[in-house]
């Protein structure tokens, strides 16, 4: 006699199937949540901790601050200073932007006495990204020919990449806006 | 009276229930329920029922075998749904508060903050640097869009003179920013610092444009629109004129 069987079927997969329409309904909830959640975190703005993250913004800061200080000063009578500067500061393709940037310094400093100081007045880190930043910088220079007397002040603005290795900022890129 | 064998074999009112019915455990208890009427026909059914009955579990009875047959269909489904609603909710709940938390994150909004804020830094200084004599109207009405503030008082001030100045010596000026960042951030105040490395193009009636670059610091303002300049100027140098190249060693009368 089979016909009770069949009515007893159809009940019992209620629940589940029920069940199984609030687990989909919460799987959708939790993947939209997830996607929303990974897309505030995983955003630019989240990524770049400049300013949010205050202790690692000023030391790059001070240090890319130091860096482009000692990197484009430089004492005919103590060449070896800026060259100390350069082996501590400079990195990667930094290296030869330097070279070519400097080079015009280089070839005058022995024969006109240069003594170039450059400070930095301004500075801004605009991103950070884990070991890798950027700043804007701009610096004041004052080259005096030793060999005529003579002082010229100039202003300078320079975009530094800058990269965190062993507890040190170093500068990777330079670009002086001049190209 | 083997009221026990009841069980799974009567079609009681419970087991009629449409399938919006959800608890299956409200069925299995209510087989229990006995229709008398039905009684005599039990002992036939219910080795056709039981379609694959458990031999070891003989000794419990008829009733235990029936509602074994049932369950083994039942229960596996029914568990594997409930855990599957358990694990779900569970991940609901994670990934829930993993949004929220990002949603209320202070420095995840500070950081969209500064991002805002330098866009609009960028956009207001280019648009400062931006004016063709052919529509100074139009141009000055974008300057005082960009500003708030001092800044926008002191162009609705000088707005008439200027737009004079500059119709009369058919000039347009662009500019381009080079590279920018903000330097402070204060989000209670609503006020940020910017500096920006500027491009500017003067082109003249007659004659090429000249391009010079220009070192500039800000000061910007949170405002309903957003943020607007409410202070800008050229970074001053101690001699001579901004955006001179790092490298090259100033020009030496000899």
């Amino acid at each position: 006699m089979p016909r009770r069987t069949p009515p007893a079927t159809r009940p019992r997969l209620a629940a589940p199937v029920s069940l199984a329409v609030v687990a989909a309904a919460l799987g959708v909830f939790a993947i939209v949540a997830g996607h929303n959640a990974a897309g505030l975190r995983g955003s630019t703005a989240a990524r770049n901790t400049a300013l949010t993250d205050t202790a690692r913004t000023s030391e790059a800061n001070g240090q890319i601050t130091t860096a482009v200080a000692g990197l484009f000063s430089y004492d005919y009578a103590h060449p070896e200073k800026n060259r100390q500067a350069t082996r501590t500061f400079l990195s990667g393709n930094a290296v030869a932007q330097y070279r070519k940037l400097f080079a015009p310094v280089l070839e005058q400093a022995g024969k006109q006495r240069l003594v170039l100081a450059t400070t930095v007045t301004e500075s801004g880190v605009s991103t950070i990204q884990g070991d890798r930043a950027h700043l804007l910088v701009f610096a004041n220079e004052r080259n005096t020919a030793v060999k005529t007397g003579q002082t010229v002040f100039a202003g300078a603005m320079l975009a530094v990449d800058a990269t965190y290795r062993g507890g040190k900022w170093r500068v990777t890129g330079l670009d002086s806006f001049t190209e | 009276m083997r009221a026990q064998s009841d069980e799974n074999t009567t079609p009681t009112p419970a087991e009629e229930t449409p399938p919006e019915d959800e608890d299956a455990v409200v069925d299995e208890e209510a087989d229990a329920v006995v229709d008398p009427e039905d009684e005599a026909d039990d002992e036939d059914d219910e080795d056709a029922e039981d379609g694959e009955p458990e031999d070891g579990e003989d000794e419990r009875g008829p009733s235990a075998l029936a509602a074994l047959g049932g369950r083994v269909f039942a229960r596996p489904l029914l568990a594997a749904a409930i855990a599957l609603v358990v694990v779900a909710a569970g991940c609901a709940v994670y990934f829930g508060g993993a949004w929220y938390t990002a949603a209320h994150d202070e420095s995840l909004r500070y950081s969209q903050m500064r991002d805002s804020a330098l866009v609009s830094g960028e956009q207001a200084v280019q648009n400062l640097n931006t004016l063709d004599y052919r529509h100074v109207d139009q141009g000055l009405n974008l300057w005082l869009q960009s500003s708030a503030g001092d800044l926008r008082n002191s162009i609705t001030a000088g707005r008439k003179t200027f737009a004079a100045q500059v119709q009369q010596a058919k000039t347009a000026t662009t500019a381009k920013v080079l590279d920018a960042a903000i330097t402070q951030l204060d989000e209670h105040a609503g006020k940020a610092a910017i500096i920006v490395a500027l491009e500017i193009t003067v082109t003249p009636a007659k004659g090429k444009p000249a391009t010079k670059q220009s070192r500039l610091q800000g000061e910007l303002t949170r405002t309903g629109a957003g943020w607007k300049l409410s202070k800008i100027g050229q970074v001053a140098v101690d001699t001579g004129a901004g955006g001179a190249p790092l490298a090259t060693p100033a020009p030496r009368a000899s």
